[in-house]
């Protein structure tokens, strides 16, 4: 599991109407930045790195995360006279330094490599961010992580289903991130993964009765295809076009905090947008695809075109093929624009390029480990 | 004393004035539709001048099989009425660029999406239009004609807005307004030069109310700032 350090900042979880918290973050972010190219905005107020490049560089974990918790402290809170308050915390998986980072004081809390598991042990089962769950659990006597992990997976899985089982995992210390972890923290509103709740009082008349009618049509929908049938978009930080929006699993409710409705629309706000090299320029395509197709893209000679190191294309596209399909001729092209990225699970080189093809229709493909990739459709 | 003020002025307006049966659209398409808004109960039919199918393959994609412009305009419809508050819903449409419908717009807190319902979408589609303010639905291919009836008895019963993304023929049932994405131009890409700022698409309307019969519009399907703008 990769190494990962947090840094949490509890007076930024929550967006505020001026953007002031999502302003003092993204100086958080930028700080952050000035130690290793890739930063991940997790949710509000919650960043991270992977560790394993800085840490080397800087002289072990402790030191990169000294360092770090240094620069984050001369930053300008959300005004200028009050610094951020910080925590931060390294270990193995994101849940695991978001709970270290959330347990440190003026010191940055290091969770030796290994120790993780251990070190989860003594946590509440509400860090798991499960109401439900820990309800339950709570009334079978179990209280910690460490309790929950002692129990039988199977029996997790047939008790409390995929997103327990997930949990499960997370507890054990064999799974580094909750799912549905990486958003904005909700107010009031009921948990990440918690199912739809069909109770919604009616205080707002017609609203909340139509809030309700779609939560309800949307659990139907899921009861007949699966709960992962039905999803919904966020935005969030990133260079290519599948990082920049986040596709989760609709968790019914979640529309009630009309400052959260508001902060979804247009990409603004409290997305903390610092500036990401490599990023394709707007407009975004409107097919994104969850899994690239193989793409075949030719010079007119039928030679396979390649970028080369200086990020220059070897020759003028020609034609395109998308996973074995027919071939269409390429009336223009852009780019090609480098790219390194997606230090969470394994580094990328790759560089990403605009291809126009038919009457109004672009693609934007990616170059990665020798071949060309749909990524995406401006349809 | 608020809680009366509310019931008071609910009970007051009437109970169906005709702001009721119009959703808001983003004002660069209100030409296109009757009275400039999205009628409740309507359906909409969205697709391409260029005989390219408008249905998807569930992937959503494929050198031919996407229209240059009519996913966008499908998803821009819904725009404004989400952003005013009203539930909406699309099926079938493959991989959504989250990014690109945000931009247009769209509020993502309303919008839920069922990407790959496979062969059950048109039940997927009537849960939906039972329940939702707009349904988008692409189907997979051409849609038997009993299944298009009920579905638009469905939406006329639930004055719920449906808008069909269709491919020449697909769709059987003759709908209340037809946009048909033409002509559409990419700007900003030269071989090699610039990048991808917007797209140049004509929008022709035709269908059973001559309001909007034989409109044609100019539009950018998406502006430079991923807006749609007129042009």
């Amino acid at each position: 599991m990769q190494r990962v350090l947090v840094v949490w900042c509890p007076d930024l979880l929550e967006e505020q109407e001026d953007g002031g918290r999502g302003r003092a973050f993204a100086r958080v972010t930028g700080a952050v930045g000035m130690f290793s190219p890739v930063v991940e905005a997790v949710r509000s107020g919650v960043c991270a790195v992977g560790t394993r490049g800085p840490s080397r560089y800087f002289g072990g974990d402790d030191r990169f995360a000294r360092l770090l918790a240094g620069a984050v402290g001369a930053v300008d809170g959300v005004t200028a006279e009050v610094g951020v308050r910080a925590g931060v915390g390294v270990a193995d998986g994101l849940f695991a330094a978001v709970l270290a980072a959330r347990w440190s004081g003026t010191d940055p809390v290091v969770v030796p490599p290994g120790g993780t598991p251990g070190f989860l042990t003594p946590w509440p089962v509400a860090t798991l961010e499960r109401p439900e769950l820990a309800d339950l659990l709570g009334r079978l006597g179990i209280h910690t992580l460490g309790r929950f992990a002692a129990l039988p997976a199977r029996d997790v899985l047939a008790r409390f289903g995929a997103d327990g089982a997930a949990c499960h995992r997370v507890a054990q210390g064999i799974c580094g991130e909750l799912p549905c972890f990486r958003q904005p923290p909700r107010r009031g509103g009921p948990a990440p993964g918690e199912g739809i709740s069909t109770r919604q009082p009616a205080f707002w008349g017609g609203e909340a009765g139509a809030a309700a009618r779609a939560g309800r049509a949307l659990a139907r929908v899921q009861q007949l295809l699966g709960p992962g049938a039905v999803v919904t978009g966020q935005l969030q930080g990133g260079r290519g076009p599948a990082e920049r929006a986040r596709v989760v699993p609709w968790a019914g409710g979640r529309d009630t905090g009309s400052e959260q409705t508001g902060r979804r629309r247009g990409g603004a706000g409290p997305v903390p947008d610092p500036p990401w090299p490599g990023q394709v320029p707007p407009p975004a395509p409107v097919i994104v695809l969850t899994r690239p197709l193989p793409a075949q893209l030719v010079d007119t000679g039928g030679h396979l075109v390649g970028v080369s190191g200086g990020g220059m294309v070897t020759a003028a596209p020609a034609r395109l093929s998308v996973d074995g399909g027919p071939w269409t001729v390429v009336t223009g092209w852009a780019g090609p624009w480098p790219s390194e990225e997606r230090w969470w699970a394994v580094p990328r080189r790759l560089a990403r390029m605009q291809v126009v093809t038919g009457p109004g229709t672009a693609h934007l493909l990616t170059r990665e480990r020798g071949g060309w990739w749909l990524e995406g459709t401006y349809d | 004393m608020a809680l009366v003020d509310v019931s008071l002025a609910s009970r007051a307006r009437p109970v169906s004035s005709s702001r009721d049966q119009l959703l808001p659209l983003l004002p660069p398409l209100r030409p296109l539709l009757p009275r400039g808004g999205l009628q409740r109960g309507a359906v909409i039919t969205v697709g391409t001048g260029d005989g390219t199918p408008g249905g998807t393959d569930g992937r959503g994609v494929g050198t031919g099989g996407t229209g240059g412009g009519a996913g966008l305009l499908a998803f821009a419809l819904l725009a404004a009425a989400s952003a005013a508050g009203s539930w909406c819903a699309a099926v079938g449409t493959g991989d959504p660029g989250i990014l690109a419908i945000a931009e247009m717009g769209v509020d993502l807190g309303r919008l839920a999406l069922v990407p790959g319902p496979g062969s059950a979408w048109p039940e997927v589609t009537a849960i939906l239009v039972d329940a939702m303010d707009v349904v988008l639905v692409s189907p997979p291919g051409r849609v038997r004609s009993g299944v298009a009836r009920r579905l638009v008895a469905r939406a006329r019963q639930k004055r719920t807005v449906l808008v069909v993304r269709t491919g020449p023929g697909t769709w059987p049932e003759g709908p209340d307004v037809h946009l048909t994405v033409e002509d559409g131009t990419w700007a900003g890409v030269d071989r090699g030069h610039g990048h991808l700022r917007g797209r140049h698409v004509e929008v022709a309307a035709s269908g059973r109310r001559s309001a909007v019969r034989g409109v044609r519009t100019g539009l950018w399907l998406p502006a430079p700032s991923g807006v749609v703008a007129a042009g």
